[in-house]
């Protein structure tokens, strides 16, 4: 009888408790999340990372999904949504390092433009800067010589 | 080899050097991020998407049955991808509410979870649109038994109020930690615990008839 009524509370308590995602959230989508942090560390645009955010919150929808599932007769459904969502996530991961891959290439590619375009700026400078000061020497020797001629 | 329009070498070089300097600080600078504060924000509009009408027919009384459509958004500028929760609470009169000084969540009980990815910059909003479905009162006491919220029921015990008024739901925000593999109430910015979280009254005077839809 006591176990009979045990059984009953665990019922109705299951039945009058929503799903707790806060509670319940799986550890893989640290692991996920970290990639997609990388990458965008590493310099992933918005619009790269937008395909790999859309995955995660697929991989949301399923374990919600995954959570009202809670009758025994559900758990074959459960376990399948459940590993969609490890699939997604691994995916994710994957694709978050290759991301992060690419993007710290193409960040030391552009920084290396940018130090070469500093140094021919710098080089473009000097040569301004020489070309005006030979440019103000002649001028200057010229006035001298003209005057000179001229008797002054 | 000397060109004739240079003037002196080592004026030239000396020029390059410090140009070069000059330019290249400007280029490791430039890669530098700049500080800014990170925080979320978190609001809740009407049926029209403006901060107004937020209950039907301008009454705060809510009827068993009938839809109040709202939307609840959240914006991160936290500076990279979050995963964040709303958790809404069911409250009244005496439930304690979030303390934003502690970062204490409430304790009411909680009605549904909704959980999103956000990239940085990004603003979500999710129509939350709600009813009372269950009801009852007894002793001078409304109960509200279940709520339909987005098309799905959702079954509560003990939310209580006093003639069926000041019932409350609390919209709080929770965000993902890695270090600790688990959502905590707000969020952690320069080492600080920060909260966001808000709540919206209602009443309930007219639920003595069960419905059940």
């Amino acid at each position: 009888m006591v176990a009979l009524g045990i059984v009953v509370l665990m019922l109705i308590n299951t039945m009058s408790t929503p799903a707790q995602l806060t509670e319940s959230m799986q550890l893989p989508f640290s692991s996920a999340l970290i990639a997609v942090r990388q990458a965008q560390e590493a310099g992933a645009t918005p619009n790269e990372i937008a395909p790999l955010i859309g995955l995660l919150n697929k991989a949301l929808e399923l374990q919600t999904e995954a959570l009202d599932l809670r009758s025994p007769a559900q758990s074959s459904k459960r376990a399948e949504l459940l590993s969609q969502m490890d699939q997604i996530l691994s995916t994710v991961a994957t694709q978050g390092s290759k991301l992060t891959r690419a993007s710290l290439e193409r960040e030391q590619t552009n920084q290396t433009i940018a130090y070469i375009l500093g140094a021919v700026a710098a080089l473009l400078g000097s040569l301004f800067y020489a070309l005006a000061v030979s440019s103000y020497k002649r001028r200057r020797i010229k006035r001298i010589l003209n005057m000179r001629v001229s008797g002054r | 080899m000397r060109i004739a329009w240079l003037p002196d070498r080592r004026e030239f070089i000396a020029v390059f050097i410090v140009l070069l300097v000059l330019f290249e600080t400007i280029v490791v600078l430039g890669g530098v991020p700049y500080p800014r504060d990170h925080w979320f924000d978190i609001y809740l509009l009407d049926s029209n998407r403006a901060a107004s009408n937020y209950y039907p027919r301008n009454n705060t009384n809510i009827e068993p049955g009938v839809q109040v459509a709202w939307y609840v958004g959240v914006s991160n500028s936290m500076g990279s991808v979050q995963l964040i929760a709303i958790v809404v609470k069911a409250g009244n009169q005496t439930t304690k509410w979030p303390n934003d000084q502690q970062a204490i969540e409430s304790p009411a009980p909680v009605l549904v979870e909704f959980a999103r990815f956000l990239q940085d910059n990004e603003t979500w909003e999710k129509p939350f649109i709600w009813s009372i479905e269950n009801g009852t009162s007894s002793n001078g006491y409304a109960h509200i038994l279940s709520v339909r919220i987005n098309n799905v029921t959702y079954p509560i015990s003990g939310w209580t109020a006093s003639n069926g008024y000041n019932f409350r739901l609390i919209f709080e925000l929770w965000t993902w930690q890695i270090q600790s593999n688990s959502f905590i109430f707000g969020w952690v910015s320069n080492e600080q615990r920060r909260v966001a979280w808000l709540q919206i009254w209602f009443n309930a005077t007219t639920t003595e008839t069960v419905i059940t839809q």
